[in-house]
């Protein structure tokens, strides 16, 4: 590339962030077309990426490394690799979507959108950060605008949830930052570059203490049990496009920690605390159906199945198998595109019928078809159907966890049933059956948020049938990380 | 002593302000209304001068008053952010309503600014007590200087703590003289170097702790700051925010390392604890604070804590982290305190729910506002994560990691009464949608502040690189 490519991707969002500023606040359909176009342009200009791309390449693709801070040794360093491809174009799809599923929101329409653009930033720079100061400040950018979305455009409870989703996630975070720095100043290397950390090796005295603070940073974003009450409130009460960009790409900047930090620069500790993580993971699923299974809010419902289904994926990061983090890196993608669709179309449902609690709704596939229909899509994909992509990355995960931990697997497999059982009752009392009385005719899905789902529906089946164009990527990258594992 | 040789270019900045307080005082007496309003301008080209001359002292390693003052880096520098954010008030201050004239003004803060510098660049124990002097005894007026109960109340909690704590630093020196024969801080070294610590130069230190920490408000210490930034005039409570804090810390980095070299690690002990206190104590009781000023009182507590953590590091890359978090703190503290001042002169309370809805009838005030306190708690793009890599960095270099942990806690625990301010202005609706018009120079002198909280958090080398970090 002989143009910084990523830095244009990952700053284009500000860009159109500062463009809305000049933009009067009125004008509120050019703002919408706006912040399209800059999301549209993040996709077209990453064509080059994929074009370009090449698989199985262990070291860094796409380059850029500038001095920023000389003293401290602090780079900006970006990179993309086979890990963190799919989840930045992943980003990249979503904002899309998220934009598209914001065109309802009337109220303060060029904050809205300005802020959605700051996200993306803190996304995307998440993704291809490979200095971990660089890496932290976008981690940390991220929250600001989640917090005003979540508690300026959320439900009756935005305000604790607000809040609750910022303190937890920064409590974990600002640990972090000691970690980081403790790293630094123990490596003896005088940076904080991230490849630099990983070629070296690194072993200390503090290396469980630094490896305990990256884990609690990484745990509540995912999150894992038992630091996950932030999630149901936070999903329940964001905004549609909030609930999708946080169930799509903010639980996974937790699992791409968990595999970028912890595995590739501390992989002796993370083969000694494996075996607890997947305690973790094993409790977060079964918890998460449980929780899922006892909900009458639909929002609710997908929140704790979220819970449940990143269990998965760190039960095949702690697995520690080519097949269970093949699956699991590939179960981060899904989990994004079916977890993003579910809250989607019940974002949809809600604009409709001004409720979620599943014993009020009824019958909706009469009344809206198509929303139904996709609704129960998700579903399907959500609960392991055989030919939708959920089914790969989660069948990947419990057949390479199995040699590792066989009860905790079989647990996974038993829970799998509880989670097609929490889904189907939930389509069939609310999507079958006779519509309550008191509900008047809705019209079905327009033009705008079909386009929004369509690309969610493309890509579940076409990875559900055929992975590879994902898999050629992260597996060689799996195999990098586990040299390093085996390494150690 | 022969004045001929005194090298009168490296106190070219102090004379400077000495000149120019001496003639805003003149100018209140003899001038017409008309040209006392001309007052804060010649004050702002004053600093804008002193600022200037200092510059061409930057480098230059010198000592002068037969080693009573001396000018290195750390004191350049120090000098160099107290007449920046001097400047910054005086231009926020310019269409405001003083208290009292605005010669009296203006000239009591440059009487206390001068003192200051004299702080940063004093070496010597007698030098350091008639600055401090000089920094505090014009401060106290300006705090009783608007005719209200709570400004006098103010002004004599203030007085009377501040000459409790004079008086208690004071007999510490006088101990340290007593046994060393000794006043200047080097000679203080040289004449404590290889002797055991004795009992009464621990209770002198600890004494001459007490009373610096009275003046940069640490817990136990603090008891001041609260009231005195909740009832002095928001323009006097603004530059305390800054000026004389930078003169009790410029104190604090010289005195200690050099004079008392053979205690350190009893007195960085000291001021890790004073470091936790502070902290703790300060966030927690901003906590329950509705009312803003008082709030951003109890903050800066809590903010002396974050700094002490450099002192209690006790090495060069602990001080110079503390002025660079001295740096980006005092510009994020500053910056709210002249969006009260900018809110307060439109007549609004200065409650926590005053500030409801301030998105919609003062966008960029609320902008700046948030920039600010997500400064202060230490959110990256923002200067005040930079400022907190290079403190808590310190920290953990030091083996001080309990403390950069109990550090970054903190800041968490400090969002929780932030955030109070932030939700008021962009998550609740105004009471009134009319516009809250602010004088150009207090919006400008605002704007100037976000654009160095922004800078300097995605490009903090542009000052790193001059204190060479």
């Amino acid at each position: 590339m002989d143009y910084p490519i990523l830095s244009i991707i990952v700053f284009l969002p500000l860009l159109g962030a500062l463009l809305l500023q000049f933009v009067p606040r009125e004008k509120a359909n050019l703002i919408r077309g706006i912040a399209l176009i800059t999301t549209l342009a993040g996709l077209v200009l990453s064509i080059p990426i994929l074009t370009d791309f090449t698989a199985g390449q262990s070291a860094m693709q796409f380059v850029e490394k500038q001095v920023w801070v000389p003293g401290l040794g602090i780079s900006y360093h970006l990179g993309l690799d086979g890990l963190s491809m799919p989840l930045f174009l992943l980003t990249l799809v979503l904002m899309v979507i998220a934009v598209l599923a914001s065109w309802s929101i009337k109220e303060r329409v060029r904050e809205y959108f300005s802020l959605l653009l700051l996200l993306a930033v803190g996304m995307l720079g998440t993704f291809v950060a490979l200095d971990f100061i660089l890496f932290y400040v976008f981690w940390e950018i991220v929250l600001i605008p989640m917090y005003f979305i979540i508690g300026i455009w959320g439900g009756e409870n935005r305000n604790y949830a607000a809040l609750k989703f910022f303190l937890y996630t920064l409590a974990g975070s600002v640990l972090m930052l000691v970690g980081i720095l403790a790293l630094y100043f123990t490596s003896g290397l005088n940076t904080f570059d991230m490849v630099a950390l990983m070629q070296s090796g690194y072993t200390h005295s503090l290396s469980t203490f630094i490896f305990a603070t990256f884990f609690l940073g990484f745990a509540v974003k995912v999150p894992m049990w038992p630091f996950h009450t932030w999630l149901p409130d936070a999903h329940v009460q964001a905004p549609t496009a909030g609930s999708v960009l946080l169930a799509g790409i903010l639980l996974k900047m937790g699992t791409y920690g968990f595999v970028r930090v912890l595995m590739q620069i501390m992989p002796g500790e993370f083969v000694e605390f494996a075996p607890y993580i997947a305690v973790l993971a094993a409790i977060s699923i079964v918890y998460g159906a449980y929780a899922a299974l006892s909900q009458s809010d639909l929002k609710k419902l997908v929140a704790y199945s979220s819970v449940s289904h990143m269990g998965y994926v760190m039960l095949g990061l702690a697995a520690l198998t080519q097949v269970s983090i093949n699956g699991a890196v590939l179960q981060m993608v899904n989990h994004g595109l079916i977890t993003g669709m579910l809250f989607l179309v019940v974002g949809y449902i809600y604009e409709r019928t001004h409720t979620r609690d599943i014993a009020k709704l009824g019958g909706l596939s009469l009344k809206i078809p198509i929303l139904g229909g996709m609704f129960i899509f998700a579903s399907l994909a959500s609960l392991g159907l055989p030919g939708l992509s959920g089914f790969v990355g989660e069948f990947l995960v419990l057949l390479g966890s199995y040699e590792a931990y066989k009860v905790y697997t079989i647990l996974g497999v038993l829970t799998l049933a509880l989670g097609a059982f929490y889904l189907l009752r939930a389509v069939q009392n609310a999507f079958y059956g006779l519509p309550p009385t008191s509900m008047e005719d809705f019209k079905d899905m327009n033009g705008r948020e079909f386009m929004s789902l369509m690309p969610l529906v493309a890509l579940i089946i076409v990875f559900g049938v055929y992975p590879k164009p994902l898999l050629q990527y992260i597996d060689p990258a799996v195999s990098t990380v586990l040299q390093m594992i085996r390494g150690s | 002593m022969n004045l001929m040789q005194i090298e009168w270019n490296n106190i070219m900045p102090e004379l400077i302000i000495f000149g120019v307080a001496i003639a805003v005082l003149l100018g209140e007496m003899y001038l017409s209304a008309n040209g006392k309003r001309m007052l804060g301008g010649f004050s702002l080209l004053g600093i804008a001068a002193a600022l200037f001359s200092l510059t061409t002292l930057y480098g230059v390693e010198a000592t002068e008053f037969m080693g009573m003052f001396s000018i290195g880096l750390t004191a350049t520098v120090l000098k160099g952010i107290l007449l920046v954010t001097t400047a910054l008030v005086v231009l926020a201050t310019l269409r405001s309503r003083t208290t009292i004239g605005e010669g009296e003004f203006y000239s009591m803060m440059l009487f206390s600014v001068l003192g200051t510098m004299f702080m940063a660049s004093a070496t010597d124990l007698i030098m350091l007590f008639i600055a401090l002097e000089l920094t505090v005894l014009p401060a106290y007026i300006l705090v009783g200087s608007k005719k209200t109960a709570g400004s006098a109340e103010a002004a004599l909690k203030y007085f009377l703590l501040g000459l409790v704590a004079s008086v208690i630093l004071l007999y510490g020196m006088s101990l340290v003289y007593g046994l060393t024969g000794q006043t200047n801080f080097t000679a203080i070294a040289d004449a404590l170097a290889g002797q055991a610590i004795q009992p009464l130069l621990l209770v002198g230190m600890v004494m001459i702790v007490v009373g610096l920490g009275f003046k940069v408000a640490a817990v136990p210490f603090h008891f001041w700051a609260p009231d005195v930034y909740e009832g002095a005039p928001v323009p006097v409570a603004s530059f305390l925010a800054v000026g004389p804090k930078a003169g009790g810390f410029a104190a604090l980095i010289h005195f200690f390392p050099v004079a008392l070299a053979v205690a350190a690690p009893v007195w960085a002990g000291l001021f890790a604890i004073l470091a936790v206190l502070s902290m703790l104590l300060g966030n927690l009781a901003a906590l329950a604070q509705t009312q803003v000023r008082r709030l951003l009182g109890y903050s800066a507590v809590a903010h002396t804590g974050y700094l002490l953590v450099g002192l209690a590091v006790a090495d060069s890359f602990g001080y110079t982290s503390l002025i660079f978090y001295f740096l980006v703190y005092s510009l994020a503290a500053l910056g709210s305190f002249l969006v009260i001042l900018a809110t307060t002169e439109r007549g609004l309370g200065e409650n926590v729910t005053d500030f409801a809805g301030l998105y919609k009838r003062a966008p960029m005030l609320a902008l700046a506002m948030a920039i600010f306190l997500f400064s202060l708690v230490g959110i990256p793009p923002f200067a005040g994560f930079m400022g907190k890599v290079y403190l808590f960095g310190a920290a953990v270099r030091g083996d001080l990691i309990w403390l950069a942990v109990i550090g970054v806690l903190n800041s968490v625990v400090s969002f929780g009464y932030y955030v109070t301010v932030i939700r008021q202005m962009y998550l609740v609706n105004p009471p009134t949608n009319e516009g809250l018009p602010v004088s150009k120079p207090l919006y400008l002198s605002i704007v100037l502040i976000m654009a160095a909280v922004v800078f300097l958090g995605v490009y903090p080398s542009a000052f790193l690189s001059i204190i060479n970090l």
